[in-house]
């Protein structure tokens, strides 16, 4: 086994280290390639982060009436929190809306207190899931609790609805197309390096045949060096955007620009932009076999 | 150990390379193959190792039919021969010693064996002094006795060689000759494709002669 395997992990060494100027070339132009698409997956990620808390802005007030029995606020809450388009339904009890009154326009405090009675009603903010962001669906919830059990208004400004939800459908489609046209460009450049790479070794690759190379003896070192040669690229790219990033929020534009802190202002984790350095060891393998099974077989 | 049976091959253009060619060599034979520039011998020694198929007619070496060989038997049969390449075909980014030691990977033998055989072949050929020097860094003639360490490092059953003293002076040539002797001493059938004529007559063994993809009858040369 070892006879094999050794001769192979060499080959593959040999491959990347004898041939500089290809491995180079071959690494930095997957590197290039992936880095843009990591600059998308940093922008998306952060639009992402943004849209959601814009999605927070979509809410809607249940106001309950001040004489709402607690059997009622409850009775309207179960229905809030068992509807399918409900994300988050949050009591905000008479004495909270007040103290938040108080809190906002403090010099109109001893007004409210004046009064003795509590002038501001428990209420409900209503936060709407995703897919069910639109003005529609909160007409739909507006009528249905419009007339629940100690109601006495529910309010939602449809206008702000409609522009916002138009804004996320935006970001969500543009982001999945463009995306997809990115992934499909890494395809596409990291497939033709690799085939030029495999291209420029076909007199070698002829030569081991001549010996009595077989197939997949040939095959596994160029497999592994091109798999080396994909992960290192998602790994520089990923190095770029680091560093990229570390640069672009310690700039000027940045602190002047609010724009750039929503599309930029935090960096992905891990677990999200290890797709560059997976996503370059996956395709260079599926291009190099590909490129490989031609150049590499025997005469039929 | 060999045998043709009224092989042809036609270039693409259909001008004949080879025409309607038959002959046999016996297992432990040392045979020159002949003739001029473009005679074909080159194109005989491809069909013989299945790096070309014939247009018509039959190939066999080691009782093996080469068309009907599926492709993936193709490696164990050149496995079984030894070729000195015209132009050497050496690989570029290797050193002399790893050229070598490359023929015995491919078989998987230990590495302690590859390195005794390759240390050993490249000793017979007189190129200790140059394990560690790629294929441009050395002269051709020393390119050339790499390509047949590379050919003889397996010890094959059949060694083809397509003009091996092509690049040598005629000291060399005749040392070179010398250990092809001695490994078709050991068994090795051998056939040598060369027009040096003087190399043929010193060595009185089996001439095959080609004239323009036909083979001339034997004594005719």
């Amino acid at each position: 086994m070892t006879a094999i395997l050794l001769p192979i992990l060499k080959e593959a060494r040999d491959g990347l280290t004898r041939h500089p100027a290809l491995t180079l070339l071959a690494t930095l132009s997957m590197a290039v390639s992936l880095y843009v698409l990591g600059m998308f997956v940093l922008i998306a990620w952060n639009v992402r982060l943004a849209t959601a808390t814009l999605g927070k802005e979509l809410q809607m007030q249940v106001y309950m009436r001040p004489d709402a029995t607690r059997e009622e606020i409850e009775a309207v809450r179960m229905g809030l929190v068992s509807d399918d388009a409900v994300a988050e339904a949050r009591l905000v009890p008479a004495e909270e809306a007040r103290r938040r009154f108080e809190g906002r326009f403090p010099r109109l405090s001893g007004i409210s207190a004046g009064l003795g009675e509590n002038l501001f009603p428990a209420s409900f903010e209503v936060v709407l899931r995703p897919a069910h962001q639109g003005a529609e669906e909160a007409e739909r919830l507006a009528k249905a609790y419009k007339v629940g059990p100690g109601v006495d208004e529910v309010r939602f400004d449809r206008g702000w609805f409609e522009r916002l939800t138009a804004l996320l459908d935006f970001f969500r489609n543009g982001g999945y197309g463009l995306g997809a046209l990115l992934v499909m460009a890494v395809m596409v450049t990291v497939g033709a390096v690799v085939r030029l790479t495999v291209l420029a070794r076909r007199e070698e690759i002829e030569i081991m045949k001549l010996v009595g190379a077989t197939a997949s003896f040939i095959r596994a070192p160029f497999l592994l060096g091109a798999a080396t040669q994909g992960l290192a690229g998602g790994l520089l790219a990923l190095a770029g955007l680091r560093l990229t990033w570390w640069m672009l929020v310690r700039s000027n534009p940045y602190r002047e620009n609010p724009l750039l802190a929503l599309a930029a202002g935090r960096f992905p984790p891990a677990d999200v932009l290890a797709i560059l350095p997976l996503l370059g060891l996956l395709l260079a393998l599926a291009a190099a076999a590909l490129s490989l099974g031609r150049a590499s077989a025997q005469p039929g | 150990m060999i045998q043709l049976f009224h092989v042809t091959r036609r270039y693409n253009t259909g001008a004949p390379a080879l025409s309607d060619v038959s002959f046999s060599i016996e297992k432990g034979e040392f045979v020159f193959l002949t003739g001029a520039s473009g005679a074909g011998k080159t194109t005989l020694l491809r069909l013989l190792f299945r790096d070309d198929l014939p247009t018509a007619g039959q190939v066999m070496v080691n009782n093996e039919n080469l068309q009907s060989m599926p492709a993936s038997r193709v490696p164990y049969l050149r496995r079984q021969i030894g070729v000195v390449f015209q132009d050497f075909k050496l690989l570029r980014r290797k050193t002399v010693f790893e050229n070598v030691a490359y023929a015995t990977q491919v078989i998987g033998l230990p590495a302690s064996e590859q390195r005794r055989r390759t240390y050993r072949v490249l000793e017979m050929l007189a190129l200790n002094h140059r394990l560690h020097h790629f294929p441009d860094q050395i002269s051709g003639g020393e390119q050339q006795r790499v390509a047949i360490a590379r050919a003889l490092v397996n010890r094959p059953l059949v060694l083809l060689a397509d003009e091996p003293t092509g690049n040598l002076d005629p000291e060399l040539s005749l040392a070179i000759i010398e250990t092809f002797k001695e490994i078709n001493a050991q068994g090795t059938t051998v056939l040598v494709a060369t027009h040096d004529r003087s190399l043929i007559q010193r060595m009185a063994r089996r001439v095959l002669t080609l004239a323009q993809g036909h083979l001339a009858p034997a004594g005719s040369a």
